[in-house]
C-alpha cells in the first residue's frame, strides 16, 4: 500500500535522490554553448578616490574581450542601484571606494583563468582616503563623512525607536534592581558552502534568463524590470538548487547586475561566481550591533521595564534585507518570553566604510540580536537579586492564559506555553543535579557553567497590512494541478536553499487532498511557471506558502465535493471529507478518493461545470508566528587554555505543528550549530584601514564536525492558532536561541569570580586572559 | 605595521652610504624577479613579482629618496599596487661608524591595504621579515665582497 | 638586471598539456593549460558538476574526490598531477543504478539538506570507510573535520556514516 506520507510523517526527502547521486543543479553547473566568464577587480582601499582605470593591458590578455567600468554602466543608468531599504549602491563605482573588496571593474573572457589574468591586468591609481571603521567615531562632529553624494552631510543614516521612552525611564527609575549592560554582537557572515553567482543569458527575442543564487526569485525579476527597465515578462529568473542561503542570498549583488550588463554587451552568455574570499569580503553581512540594555525589577524579581539603544553599523550603504516599514527589523521582539509593561527600543543607522548588508543569519530580520539581548539580560539580573536563572524565567514568563498576548512594543504573540518547554529540558538535562554538581566542582576550584536561553522568535512576515518590501506585500503563494490519474504538480513562490520543500510542501498537499506526497510533484524558483511569491528567508515559507499549499488544496476540495457528489449522485451536503476522502455521512464505505474524482473531473465532470481540477492561493497571513523555546547548555571550562567545552545541550522547541519531524529535528540541529558558530567562532573584523580580517575559511571559522557539540532535541506543541495548519515556521529557532544559552553558561561559570559578561565570540583567548585578570589560571 | 632592524657590516660608512644611494646596487640585492628605471636621481619605478602565502604576482612601484643627509641618515618612501592590494612603506635608514665598521639601523613604517592585508595577514609579518632580512643579509655580502 | 625591462606579460597562457585520467572507471583525455586545477578539469572539461567548489584555501572539502583512492581536495591539484590515475568522484557512487551505502546512509539518515557539501562529505566517507570499516563517532568526526557542512549541524552525517559502516559491514540496514 502506498502510504500517503501527510503531516506528522518522517518521510524521506524528495529531493535527496538527485544531490546524493551528483546531480543537483547549482547555478555553478548551468553551462552553456559559447558562455563566457566574468570576474571582479576589486578595491585595495576602504576608501578612496578613483584616478583612472586603465584598462588596455587587460584588453590584450589573450581571452579577454570585454572590461566593465562604472563608467561604462552610467549611460544605462545602472551605476547605482537602489537598496532593499531605498539607499543607493554602487554596481561600480565611478568616482569613489567605498570599502575594501569593493567591485571597481569587471573583466569578461573566455574562460575563468583568462577572467582572473584579465582581472590582474587591469590598473587602478587611487588616492586613498581616510576610512572610518568605528560607527562611534562615524558618529562624531569631525568625521569624514562618507557619503559625499547624499544631501545629509552625515554618517548618522537614520533612527527609529519604538516604546514609550518617558514611561520606560519613569519605571525603570522605580524599580528596586535594575542593571545596564553593553553587548557587541558582531559582524558575522552567513557563509552558505556554495557562494554566489549566477549565468545571465538572452535569447534571440530579447529575452533575459538569469539563473541566480537567489532566495526571492519574483521580487528579483520585479526589482530587475524597474532598475533596468526591462519588459517583466522578457525576463525569467531561475533560482535553481541553491547550496544554502541562510539570509546571505536576499540581496541584489553587483555581480549580478554587471554579468547582465556583460551577457548583453558581448551578446555571449556570462557565468559570475565569486569565490570565497569575494563572498566573505564584500557580500551582505549580519549583526554589527552595539547594544546597551537596562532591564529593572522588584525586589521581589518581578520584571519591570527594559530600555535598549543600539548603534547598528551598517556599512556604506543601508542594504539591509528587511520589511520596508522596519528599518531595524523585528528587533522589537526584544521582550521576548516576559511581560514587560514597559519597554523602549531605540535604534540608529550608521555608516561606516565597510561592506553594506544587515541581512539574517538564519535569523527573522535582527531576531537574534533581541532574543541574546533578552535572555543575556535576564541572567545578568537574576544574578544580581541573587535568584536561580530557571526559577526567576519560571516567574516571569508570560502565562499560557495571556495568549494572544500583545506586547509593551506592540507584537500581538498568536500561542505560546512558555513554563513547560524550560521544565522539559531542565529535566532531560537534570537541571537541579547539575547545580549541585556545580557547587561541588566550584569547592574544587574547577569551571563549570549552566546557561538557558527562553526565547521566542517572530516569523513569518508578513500580513500585508504591515509588511512589504519595495512596496511588494509579503504574501505568499501555491498553485496546484491535479492530473487527471490523480497525481499533482504544485508551484510555489518561495525557494528552498536546503529546507526540503519539495518534501514537506507535498506532505501538506498529501494531507489536504489524500493523494500520497510521492505523487506530488513541487517545483520552485522558475519565474516562468511558479506563481509570484516574496521568497524563502524569517522563516517564512512554511508560515506563508505552506498555508497557501493548504488553502489552494481546501480550494481544490470544495470542487472536488462537487464531482464527488455528481459521481456518487448524492448531494454534496450529504458528504463529508474524512480519512482523506469524501464519503457519503454515515456511510463511510460509499465516497470517492480524490484520484477517482481528479479523473472525473477531465473525464466525466457535471455539465455546466468548468473542467479540471485545480486552485491557487495567494496567503496573507492575518499576523505573525511566534515560535519559542528553551535550550539548556553546560560548559566546562579548562583554566590552563580558557578552552571551553559544550559538555550537553538540549534544545525544546515548539515550533506548532510538525509538517516532517525528521526534517525539523535536522533544522534545528543546523541551526543550534550556527548559533554555536556566532557564540564561539565566528566574527569578521577590520584591521584600522578598513580592511576586512578573517577574509578566507582560514581565519573566519566555521565549525567544523570535532567543534559542534553532540545536540539533543526534544519538542513541546503549541500550534498557531491562525495558521490554516497550525504550523509555525523552524529553521532559525535554533540560531536565535542558541548563542545566548552558551554565553550564559560560559558566564555562569565564571559568576563567583565576578564576570558579569563575556561578548562573543566567546574565544579561548578571551576567558584565558579574564582567568588571568581575575587570578583564577 | 612597524619594523625595525639593524645590522654591522665591515666596511666604512661612507660606502655603505653611498650602496644605500645607488639603485643599482640596492636593487641587486633585491631576490625576487624584478626591473626599475631611473626616473631623476631621487625617483625610481619598476615592477617586482612576489608574494605572500598564496598571493603571488607583479606589484608595480615607486620609490622616492625624499631626504638625504649624508652620511649617516636618509628617508625613503615607496608605493606599490597589484594584486588586488596596494603598499606604503615610509622608512628612514640611519649609519653610524665605529672602528671601521658601520651599523645600519632601518625603521620602516609599512602600510598595506586590500588582499594581502586581508588574506596574508597572518603570514605577512613572517613574509616580510624574511624579506627584509634576505635584503639587508644580500647587501651585507655585496658590501662586505666588494 | 641593470635596465628596465618591459612587465612580464600578466596572462602566461600555457603551456599547455594532454592529461589521461580514469574518471569513474571510463578513461578520459584532454589537452589544457598546466595550470588547470583538477575540480575545473572535472566540471568544466568533463561536465562532471557534482563535485563542488566552495571556497579557495582547501578548507570547505565541497570538492573532496578519491585520486587512486585516496580523498582529496581537488581544487588543492592540478590536472596534470592527475595523469595516469584513478579519480572517482560522486558521479561514480552508485554502481548499475544501485545506491553506494554511502549514499543510501546519508539519505535514510537525512544526512544532507542544500547538497552542496554533500559530494565531498560521501567521498571523505567512502575514504574512511575503505581504511576504518567501523569507525567510532569521535573517529568519524575527526575524519569528516575537512568537510564543512553549513545546514545539518553534523549530527546526522555522523548517523549517515555509521548506517554506511554498517551496512557496507554486512549488517543490513539497522
Amino acid at each position: 500500500m502506498t502510504v500517503l506520507g501527510g503531516i506528522g510523517q518522517p518521510i524521506k526527502r524528495k529531493e535527496d535522490a538527485r544531490f546524493i547521486r551528483g546531480k543537483g543543479n547549482y547555478v555553478d553547473d548551468v553551462q552553456l554553448p559559447g558562455m563566457l566568464y566574468l570576474d571582479i577587480v576589486r578595491s585595495p582601499y576602504a576608501h578612496a578616490l578613483i584616478k583612472y582605470i586603465d584598462i588596455e593591458k587587460a584588453l590584450k590578455v589573450p581571452g579577454v574581450l570585454a572590461v566593465i567600468r562604472g563608467k561604462d554602466l552610467e549611460a544605462a543608468k545602472l551605476a547605482w542601484m537602489p537598496t532593499l531599504m531605498s539607499d543607493k549602491q554602487m554596481v561600480l563605482p565611478i568616482e569613489r571606494v567605498m570599502f575594501q573588496g569593493q567591485e571597481v571593474a569587471a573583466v569578461v573572457a573566455d574562460s575563468r583563468y583568462a577572467a582572473a589574468d584579465g582581472v590582474a591586468a587591469v590598473q587602478v591609481e587611487y588616492e586613498a582616503m581616510e576610512p572610518v571603521v568605528n560607527p562611534m567615531k562615524a558618529l562624531e562632529k569631525d568625521a569624514p563623512v562618507i557619503r559625499w553624494d547624499k544631501e545629509n552631510k552625515t554618517n548618522h543614516i537614520w533612527h527609529w525607536e519604538v516604546g514609550d521612552r518617558k514611561a520606560t525611564d519613569a519605571a525603570l527609575k522605580a524599580s528596586d534592581v535594575t542593571v545596564t549592560q553593553d553587548l557587541y554582537i558582531p559582524r558575522i557572515h552567513v557563509s552558505s558552502i556554495e557562494t554566489c553567482g549566477c549565468v545571465a543569458a538572452f535569447d534571440a527575442m530579447g529575452k533575459l534568463t538569469v539563473w541566480m543564487t537567489t532566495q526571492a526569485p519574483h521580487a528579483i525579476r520585479t526589482v530587475f524590470a524597474l532598475v533596468a527597465g526591462l519588459p517583466e515578462q522578457k525576463i525569467r529568473i531561475i533560482s535553481p538548487d541553491i547550496g544554502g542561503g541562510f539570509g546571505g542570498k536576499v540581496p541584489v549583488y553587483p555581480g549580478y547586475v554587471i554579468a547582465v550588463v556583460a551577457a548583453l554587451k558581448t551578446g555571449h552568455p556570462v557565468k559570475w561566481v565569486e569565490d570565497r574570499t569575494e563572498n566573505l569580503q564584500s557580500d551582505s553581512f549580519a549583526r554589527d550591533y552595539h547594544i546597551t540594555a537596562e532591564i529593572g525589577a522588584t525586589k521581589g524579581g518581578k520584571l519591570t521595564a527594559l530600555k535598549v539603544k543600539t548603534i547598528a553599523d551598517h556599512g556604506y550603504t543601508d542594504a539591509a534585507a528587511n520589511p520596508s516599514k522596519f528599518p531595524a527589523g523585528l528587533f522589537h521582539i526584544v521582550t521576548g518570553s516576559y511581560p514587560f509593561e514597559k519597554a523602549f527600543v531605540e535604534v540608529d543607522g550608521v555608516y561606516t566604510n565597510k561592506p553594506p548588508g544587515g541581512i539574517a543569519y538564519r535569523c527573522s530580520f535582527r531576531v537574534t540580536e533581541a532574543a541574546y539581548t533578552i535572555e543575556r539580560l535576564i541572567d545578568i539580573l537574576a544574578g544580581k537579586l541573587g535568584m536561580d536563572p530557571a526559577e526567576f524565567r519560571m516567574k516571569n514568563f508570560i502565562p499560557q492564559q495571556a495568549f494572544p498576548y500583545k506586547s509593551a512594543l506592540g507584537w500581538e504573540y498568536d500561542s505560546g506555553n512558555y513554563g513547560p518547554a524550560l521544565r522539559k529540558a531542565m529535566d532531560i538535562i537534570g537541571y537541579e543535579s547539575l547545580r549541585k554538581e556545580q557547587v561541588e566542582k566550584r569547592k574544587r576550584g574547577e569551571l563549570m557553567g549552566i546557561g538557558i536561553s527562553s526565547f521566542t522568535e517572530i516569523v513569518g512576515a508578513g500580513p500585508s497590512h504591515t509588511f512589504d518590501i519595495l512596496g511588494l506585500k509579503m504574501f505568499d503563494s501555491c498553485e496546484v494541478r491535479i492530473h487527471p490519474t490523480g497525481k499533482a504538480i504544485a508551484r510555489f513562490g518561495t525557494k528552498s536553499q536546503g529546507q526540503g520543500h519539495e518534501t514537506t510542501y507535498a506532505q501538506i498537499l498529501a494531507e489536504e487532498l489524500g493523494i500520497p506526497a510521492e505523487d506530488i510533484a513541487v517545483e520552485e524558483g522558475d519565474t516562468d511557471t511558479a506563481p509570484y511569491g516574496l521568497g524563502t528567508y524569517a522563516s517564512r515559507s512554511t508560515p506563508t506558502a505552506g498555508a497557501a499549499a493548504a488553502m489552494a488544496a481546501r480550494k481544490i476540495r470544495e470542487k472536488a465535493k462537487l464531482i464527488a457528489a455528481h459521481l456518487l449522485e448524492v448531494s454534496p451536503g450529504d458528504l463529508e471529507w474524512k480519512d482523506h476522502k469524501f464519503s457519503v455521512k454515515g456511510l463511510p464505505s460509499k465516497g470517492k478518493t480524490m484520484q477517482e474524482i481528479a479523473f472525473a473531473a477531465y473525464t466525466n465532470h457535471p455539465q455546466g461545470m468548468e473542467a479540471g481540477l485545480e486552485a491557487s492561493d495567494y496567503y496573507d497571513p492575518p499576523n505573525l508566528t511566534f515560535p519559542f523555546g528553551s535550550y539548556i547548555c553546560v560548559v566546562d571550562i579548562d583554566k590552563e587554555t580558557g578552552e571551553v567545552k559544550v559538555r550537553r545541550f538540549v534544545a525544546v522547541d515548539d515550533c506548532g505543528t510538525i509538517i516532517n519531524p525528521m526534517i525539523v529535528e535536522g533544522q534545528i540541529h543546523g541551526g543550534l550549530t550556527m548559533g554555536f558558530a556566532a557564540a564561539m567562532l565566528e566574527e569578521i573584523q577590520y584591521d584600522e584601514n578598513g580592511n576586512i580580517q578573517g577574509g578566507t575559511f582560514m581565519d573566519y571559522l566555521l565549525p567544523t564536525a570535532v567543534e559542534t557539540p553532540k545536540w539533543e532535541t526534544a519538542k513541546t506543541t503549541t500550534p498557531s492558532p491562525h495558521h490554516p495548519i497550525g504550523a509555525k515556521g523552524v529553521g532559525e529557532s535554533a540560531t536565535v536561541g542558541a548563542p545566548a544559552a552558551i554565553v550564559n553558561a560560559v558566564v555562569d561559570a565564571l559568576s563567583h569570580l565576578g564576570v558579569t559578561h563575556i561578548d562573543i565570540p566567546i574565544t579561548p583567548w578571551k576567558v584565558w586572559s579574564l582567568l588571568q585578570e581575575k587570578g583564577a589560571a | 605595521m612597524e619594523l625595525e632592524g639593524s645590522f654591522t657590516v665591515r666596511a666604512p660608512r661612507d660606502r655603505v652610504w653611498s650602496f644605500f644611494m645607488d639603485p643599482y646596487a640596492l636593487s641587486s640585492c633585491i631576490s625576487d624577479p624584478h626591473a626599475f628605471e631611473v626616473v631623476d636621481e631621487n625617483h625610481f619605478k619598476g615592477w617586482v613579482k612576489a608574494g605572500v602565502a598564496f598571493i603571488k604576482g607583479t606589484f608595480n612601484g615607486s620609490a622616492a629618496i625624499v631626504e638625504r643627509k649624508p652620511p649617516d641618515h636618509a628617508r625613503i618612501t615607496a608605493h606599490g599596487a597589484g594584486m588586488g592590494s596596494a603598499f606604503d612603506v615610509e622608512s628612514t635608514v640611519d649609519l653610524s661608524e665605529a672602528g671601521g665598521d658601520t651599523t645600519v639601523r632601518w625603521k620602516a613604517n609599512v602600510v598595506l591595504n586590500g588582499t594581502i592585508a586581508t588574506v596574508g595577514a597572518r603570514l605577512l609579518k613572517g613574509t616580510i621579515d624574511k624579506k627584509s632580512n634576505e635584503f639587508f643579509e644580500n647587501a651585507r655580502k655585496k658590501l662586505e665582497t666588494a | 638586471m641593470d635596465e628596465a625591462e618591459a612587465m612580464p606579460a600578466e596572462a602566461e597562457v600555457g603551456p599547455f598539456a594532454r592529461v589521461r585520467v580514469t574518471v569513474n572507471g571510463a578513461p578520459h583525455e584532454a589537452e589544457v593549460e598546466t595550470r588547470t586545477l583538477l575540480v575545473h578539469f572535472i566540471r568544466d572539461v568533463l561536465h562532471l558538476t557534482g563535485t563542488h567548489i566552495g571556497c579557495d584555501t582547501t578548507n570547505c572539502g565541497a570538492c573532496t574526490v578519491l585520486l587512486d583512492g585516496k580523498a582529496v581536495k581537488s581544487c588543492t591539484i592540478l590536472a596534470v598531477q592527475a595523469e595516469g590515475r584513478q579519480v572517482r568522484t560522486v558521479e561514480g557512487l552508485a554502481e548499475d543504478g544501485k545506491l553506494h551505502p554511502v549514499q543510501e546512509g546519508f539519505v535514510e539518515e537525512h544526512g544532507l539538506q542544500c547538497g552542496f557539501c554533500t559530494p565531498g562529505m560521501m567521498m571523505t566517507t567512502v575514504a574512511l570507510l575503505a581504511k576504518n570499516p567501523n569507525p567510532s563517532e569521535d573517529e568519524i568526526r575527526h575524519a569528516i573535520a575537512g568537510n564543512l557542512c553549513r545546514c545539518t549541524g553534523y549530527v546526522n552525517i555522523v548517523k549517515a556514516v555509521q548506517y554506511a559502516a554498517q551496512k557496507s559491514r554486512g549488517g543490513g540496514s539497522k
